[in-house]
């Protein structure tokens, strides 16, 4: 199935190609053949390392704020009165925002873009939280307190577990929106990763290397879910999954 | 683990709506009390409280002399829900593990303990398997023993067997009088069953309806070992059902005829 669509949209793709000048939309093969450059050039794996690494990083920073703040609002009735709003108007506030703003604390330097992509990400993995909490099984709960396990315990096992779904949704979501939020950032902040380097072919109007450029930092993402989020999914859901056998 | 057990004046209202009537009652170390009563009675809020889970309007529950919800270390009371309230993405061993470390049980004692239990249900060699993979049978053998493997005071249970099947409830009432045997714990039992109470109690407690109140007491005049099938056991619980029922308002003459028409319609 993700073969073929690949295949026709490739073959799209090249008959639009066919049809509009090369400047403005280069046909695959052209695209592949700067993309094959790029990868034998060590400065691109530079700029890939430096954006990983700040997507990573402030995705990190997000899950762990996210689910701190989720499981409070949660559990506090005066934390989700206080917060709710909040989370909301974080939802809305555009990415670019928060990039200017991470721009005006910290100048060029590399906190402006974690800042940034930990206040973009850390609204959607609040929500997640929250309403994982909010379907918290009441009877685990009390058995809980009957056996008196201590907070420690009820956060490693009985709430955390059962949080799994979604901190997962989370992590997709969120990592998925830390990488643009990174792309965002770089363009306006920095002078390397994968942002800048999208923004520098741009600005010279240099359609191969945008394209090509958006292939490698799709192809990361994809990457990211697939062997990353989906394996450590089915490794902690385990216990779920033999069950179905 | 057999302490004695005394709830005196307990009275419990959620807002203006009075669950509890006044509830008096004691037990006696090592005795199995069945509580009886129609459902919505308020028989869970009153295995709540006597469980310290919920602070009652009035009165209080004394366990060995020591009152639940002072000052100090509180009397620890084992509970069987009627579902088995399993962590089910921990196995079966650490089920039990986890409830030992909430335990006053030292350490160098768990593995025996968790061994010595899951052989006493059955379990031992399910020790790594997840909750979700076994019956429903299982399951709840594993909550008894998570219940008795804290070494409790005393032991809650509500209404434990009455998601099972009959034939594995059977079974397992007989296993908890077993464990009872080896291990003397003082039991607070609530059903809705009648042959149940009267095949496991040394006493039933009959409830009204709510706000409850204690309205009988029963000693069960049956030696143990009782049998399930016997005919005192059998004759004990059609007397007790009809003078029960007629108290909690039910309709108790013999049956109506099916699609409810006049008895002398159809001749």
């Amino acid at each position: 199935m993700g073969t073929a669509s690949v295949a026709v949209l490739l073959a799209v793709w090249a008959a639009a190609a066919a049809l509009f000048p090369k400047d403005y939309l280069p046909s695959p093969a052209a695209v592949a053949a700067t993309l094959a450059e790029n990868l034998a050039d060590p400065d691109s794996y530079r700029h890939i390392v430096v954006s990983v690494r700040r997507t990573f990083g402030g995705f990190g920073l997000a899950l762990l704020g996210g689910t701190v703040l989720g499981i409070l609002m949660g559990t506090s009735r005066r934390v989700e009165y206080l917060c709710d709003l909040w989370v909301t108007v974080g939802l809305a506030v555009p990415s670019l925002c928060w990039a200017f703003v991470g721009l005006m604390f910290f100048g060029l330097a590399e906190t402006g873009v974690y800042f940034a992509v930990l206040w973009i990400v850390l609204p959607f993995v609040t929500v997640n939280v929250w309403q994982g909490v909010r379907t918290l099984d009441a009877g685990l709960t009390q058995m809980s307190r009957v056996f008196r396990f201590s907070r420690g315990a009820v956060v490693r096992h009985v709430v955390l577990p059962q949080l799994v779904p979604y901190l997962f949704g989370a992590a997709r979501y969120g990592l998925a929106l830390a990488w643009k939020a990174t792309a965002v950032a770089e363009l306006v902040s920095q002078q390397d990763g994968v942002g800048y380097v999208f923004g520098k072919w741009f600005g010279l109007f240099h359609m191969p290397q945008v394209l090509a450029w958006t292939v490698t930092f799709v192809t990361l993402m994809l990457g990211a879910e697939v062997f990353l989020v989906r394996t450590l999914e089915a490794g902690v859901t385990r216990w779920r999954r033999e069950v179905r056998l | 683990m057999t302490a004695s057990l005394k709830v005196a004046g307990v009275r419990h209202a959620f807002r203006d709506l009075p669950v509890l009537d006044v509830v008096d009652f004691e037990a006696a170390p090592g005795e199995f009390v069945c509580l009886i009563g129609p459902s919505g009675c308020g028989k869970t809020t009153l295995l709540h409280v006597m469980a310290g889970l919920v602070q009652p309007t009035g009165g209080h529950v004394v366990v060995d002399g020591r009152g639940l919800g002072g000052q100090g270390e509180n009397p620890r009371p084992g509970y069987v829900f009627q579902e088995p309230r399993l962590l089910n993405w921990r196995c079966v061993r650490e089920n039990l593990r986890i409830a030992l470390e909430a335990s006053r049980v030292p350490v160098p004692e768990w593995n025996a303990a968790i061994e010595s239990s899951l052989a006493r249900v059955g379990l031992l060699e399910f020790q790594h398997a997840w909750p979700l993979t076994l019956s429903g049978g299982m399951r709840q053998r594993l909550s008894l023993a998570r219940a008795l493997i804290v070494r409790p005071d005393y032991l809650l249970m509500d209404e434990p067997f009455s998601a099972l099947d009959e034939m594995t409830a059977r079974v397992l009432r007989r296993e908890l009088l077993e464990l009872l045997k080896e291990t003397p714990t003082t039991v607070l039992f609530i059903t809705h069953s009648i042959s149940e109470a009267i095949f496991l109690a040394d006493r039933i407690l009959f409830l009204t309806r709510r706000p409850a109140r204690i309205f009988k007491e029963l000693r069960v005049p049956l030696p143990k070992p009782r049998d399930y099938g016997s005919a005192d056991l059998y004759a004990l619980e059609g007397q007790v059902v009809r003078e029960v029922l007629a108290k909690w308002g039910y309709y108790n003459g013999p049956p109506p005829r099916a699609g409810g028409r006049d008895p002398g319609g159809g001749s």
